[in-house]
C-alpha cells in the first residue's frame, strides 16, 4: 500500500481530517518517520524482548 | 561578584548567613531579567509579586531564627509546562492558553518553595515539548545568551537561556529525548535528565508518557545536586514515579570521581557529530585520564524506537486537539504530531518491546563500567531559522538530528549530567556524563570533577547588549 493511501485510510479510521495544504508536509513526515522504522523493524527477533518495557500497577482501593 | 554571577549554593549560603538579603537578590535578578529579557526572550510568564512576598518570607525566617532551607532566598523559574498556581499551563502551545488557571503549583515547585527557593516564573519552550532547536511560532524563540543570532536548543530553551544569561541561577526543564540536554549544552549550562521515575512529574503538562523525565539546569554540578536533592522523594501524583529511597548526591560530591569506572562512548557515539562535538568527549577523557572505550549496543536502534514511540504517543495524546484545531498549533510541530497521530500499533508495540531488550543490555554494560561519556550534541548552536545539518559529506534534517546523541540514553531511562565545555567552539559544547540507573550521584561526581579541574564551567554570558541588539 502506497503511504498516501495508508494516510488517507488511517485517518479515516480515527476521525482525523487532514486539511490538502497541511497534506504534502504531512506526508514528508510519515516518510521521514518510516525509513526510521525501518532500522526497527528490521529488528530480529533475538534483539526483541516478548513483554513490552511498560508496566501497568493496579493500584490499592483507598 | 554581581548577583547575576553567583550560583545557586553561593546565593543561599550570603542568604543564610545575613550576607544579603532574598529580597535583595531578588530584585537584582528581577533587574537583569528587565534588561535582557528582550534579547533572550527566555520568560513567557513573570511573577514579581508573588517571588516578593516569597523573598520576604525568607527574610522574616532568618529574622525569626527559623531554618529557612538549603535553597533560601534562591530565584528559579520553571519550563512552562510546570503548573504555576493562577496561570494556564501553556505548555508552549496557543491552544493551552484557553484552558484554566493551574490551581495548585506543580509539585517540584513546591518541594523547592519548601527547601526556600523562590519563584519567579514560566520560561519559554516548544510547543508541547516536540522540540530540539528552542524556536516557538507563538511566544518566539528563545535565543542564546552567548550568541542570539543562534538557537537555545530546546525544548527547555527558556531554561537553558535564564541560566545561561544569568537571569537566574536555577531552572527546571523536562527531557523526553533529550530536552534538557540539548539547550544545557547548546546555553552552556549543567544540565541533569535523572533516571526515568526519580522525580515526580505530578503537576506537569506531558507529551511522552513513556519517555518524559523532569529535573534541573544551572550553572555548576553543585547546584544540580542541591536541587535534586530537595526534589527526590516518592509521589502518587506520577504513576510512573518509583518507590526508590532518596539518594542525597550533594554530601557524595566531596568524593570526587576517585573509584569512579568511567569510559568514553565508542561506535555509534564514536562519530556523526562535528569534530568540535568529539574533541570535547575526547578533552573531557584527557582530563578524567580515561582511556577505555565501550559499546551501547543498537543505539541507533534505540533512537528509531524512542523517535516512532514519541511520534506515536505525542500524535495520540494531541489527537482530539489536532482533529479541532490544527490550525492552531505550531507548523513545526502540526505536521509531524498528525503524522504519528496516524503511526500502526505494531510499530509502537515494536518499541516498547525493544526498550526492555535496550535497557537490559545497558544493565550489563554497567556491570563492568560506572560512567560513560558520550557528546551531547553533534554540533555546537545553529543559528536560528537553519533547518539543516551538515556533518562531513551527509547533509541532514537539523530538528530531529540534534537529539541524535541523546535520545538513545533517555531511552533506556539512565540518568544523565551534561557538562558544559566552553572554549572547544566558539559557542559552547556539551558532554553526556552517563550513569547507570538511580546512580545520579556517579554523574554528578564525574561532572563536578571536570568542573574542578577546569574542564567544564558555566560562566554567565557576557551582555554586551548594543552588540547583541545588532544581532536580532
Amino acid at each position: 500500500m502506497s503511504l498516501d493511501r495508508y494516510l488517507d485510510d488511517a485517518a479515516a479510521m480515527i476521525g482525523l481530517e487532514i486539511p490538502s495544504e497541511y497534506r504534502d508536509e504531512v506526508l514528508v513526515n510519515l516518510e521521514r518517520i518510516e525509513a526510521i522504522a525501518a532500522l526497527l523493524l528490521d529488528c530480529p527477533p533475538a534483539a526483541q524482548c516478548d513483554e513490552a518495557a511498560s508496566v501497568f500497577c493496579p493500584g490499592d482501593v483507598e | 561578584m554581581t548577583v547575576g554571577d553567583m550560583s545557586a549554593s553561593e546565593m543561599a549560603a550570603a542568604v543564610r548567613s545575613g550576607g544579603i538579603s532574598a529580597v535583595e537578590i531578588l530584585n537584582a535578578c528581577c533587574e537583569r531579567i528587565e534588561r535582557l529579557d528582550g534579547i533572550v526572550n527566555a520568560f513567557t510568564d513573570l511573577t514579581p509579586e508573588r517571588a516578593a512576598r516569597e523573598a520576604e518570607g525568607v527574610d522574616a525566617a532568618i529574622a525569626a531564627g527559623r531554618d529557612p532551607g538549603p535553597l533560601a532566598g534562591v530565584p528559579f523559574a520553571v519550563k512552562n509546562l510546570f503548573d504555576i498556581e493562577g496561570l494556564p499551563t501553556r505548555a508552549g502551545s496557543k491552544i493551552n492558553r484557553d484552558r484554566s488557571p493551574a490551581g495548585a503549583d506543580a509539585l517540584l515547585i513546591r518541594r523547592l518553595r519548601a527547601a526556600g527557593a523562590v519563584l519567579l516564573g514560566g520560561l519559554n519552550m516548544g510547543e508541547y515539548a516536540y522540540d530540539f532547536t528552542g524556536e516557538n511560532a507563538h511566544d518566539g524563540p528563545s535565543r542564546n545568551p552567548h550568541d542570539p543570532g543562534h538557537m537555545t536548543g530546546g525544548s527547555s530553551g527558556g531554561s537553558g537561556a535564564a541560566v545561561a544569561a544569568g537571569m537566574v541561577p536555577l531552572a527546571l526543564g523536562s527531557d523526553t529525548n533529550g530536552s534538557i540536554r540539548v539547550p544545557s549544552a547548546l546555553c552552556g549550562v549543567f544540565g541533569l535528565k535523572p533516571t526515568y521515575g526519580r522525580l515526580p512529574r505530578t503537576g506537569t503538562f506531558p507529551f511522552c508518557d513513556s519517555l518524559d523525565h523532569v529535573g534541573p539546569m544551572a550553572r555548576s554540578a553543585s547546584d544540580l545536586a542541591l536541587s535534586f536533592d530537595a526534589m527526590q522523594g516518592y509521589d502518587a501524583g506520577d504513576p510512573v514515579c518509583a518507590k526508590k529511597p532518596t539518594r542525597p548526591t550533594v554530601s557524595a560530591l566531596n568524593e570526587g570521581a576517585n573509584g569512579i569506572r568511567i569510559a568514553v562512548a565508542g561506535d555509534y557515539f564514536g562519530s556523526g557529530g562535528e569534530p568540535a562535538a568529539h574533541e570535547a568527549v575526547a578533552r573531557a577523557a584527557r582530563a578524567l585520564s580515561v582511556g577505555r572505550e565501550v559499546v551501547l549496543p543498537e543505539a541507533e536502534r534505540a533512537r528509531a524506537a524512542a523517535f516512532v514511540m514519541t511520534a506515536s504517543e505525542g500524535g495520540s495524546l494531541h489527537l482530539e486537539r489536532l482533529r479541532t484545531r490544527a490550525a492552531d498549533f505550531d507548523p513545526d510541530t502540526r505536521y509531524r504530531f498528525l503524522a504519528g497521530a496516524v503511526l500502526p500499533a505494531h510499530w509502537y508495540v515494536a518499541a516498547q518491546r525493544f526498550r526492555r531488550r535496550f535497557h537490559e543490555q545497558c544493565l550489563k554494560l554497567f556491570r563492568d563500567v560506572d560512567v560513560i561519556l558520550a557528546p551531547a550534541t553533534p554540533c555546537p548552536a545553529p543559528e536560528r531559522g537553519e533547518k539543516w545539518l551538515t556533518v562531513g559529506d551527509r547533509t541532514l534534517p537539523l530538528r530531529p538530528n540534534l537529539g541524535v546523541f541523546t535520545q538513545p540514553l533517555s531511552f533506556a531511562g539512565l540518568p544523565v549530567v551534561v557538562a558544559p565545555l566552553h572554549g572547544v567552539a566558539r559557542l559552547p559544547l556539551g558532554v553526556q556524563v552517563v550513569a547507570a540507573p538511580w546512580r545520579e550521584d556517579m554523574a554528578l561526581r564525574v561532572a563536578a570533577e571536570l568542573e574542578r579541574l577546569g574542564i567544564a564551567s558555566a560562566p554567565v554570558a557576557a551582555s554586551p547588549e548594543p552588540a547583541i541588539r545588532g544581532a536580532l
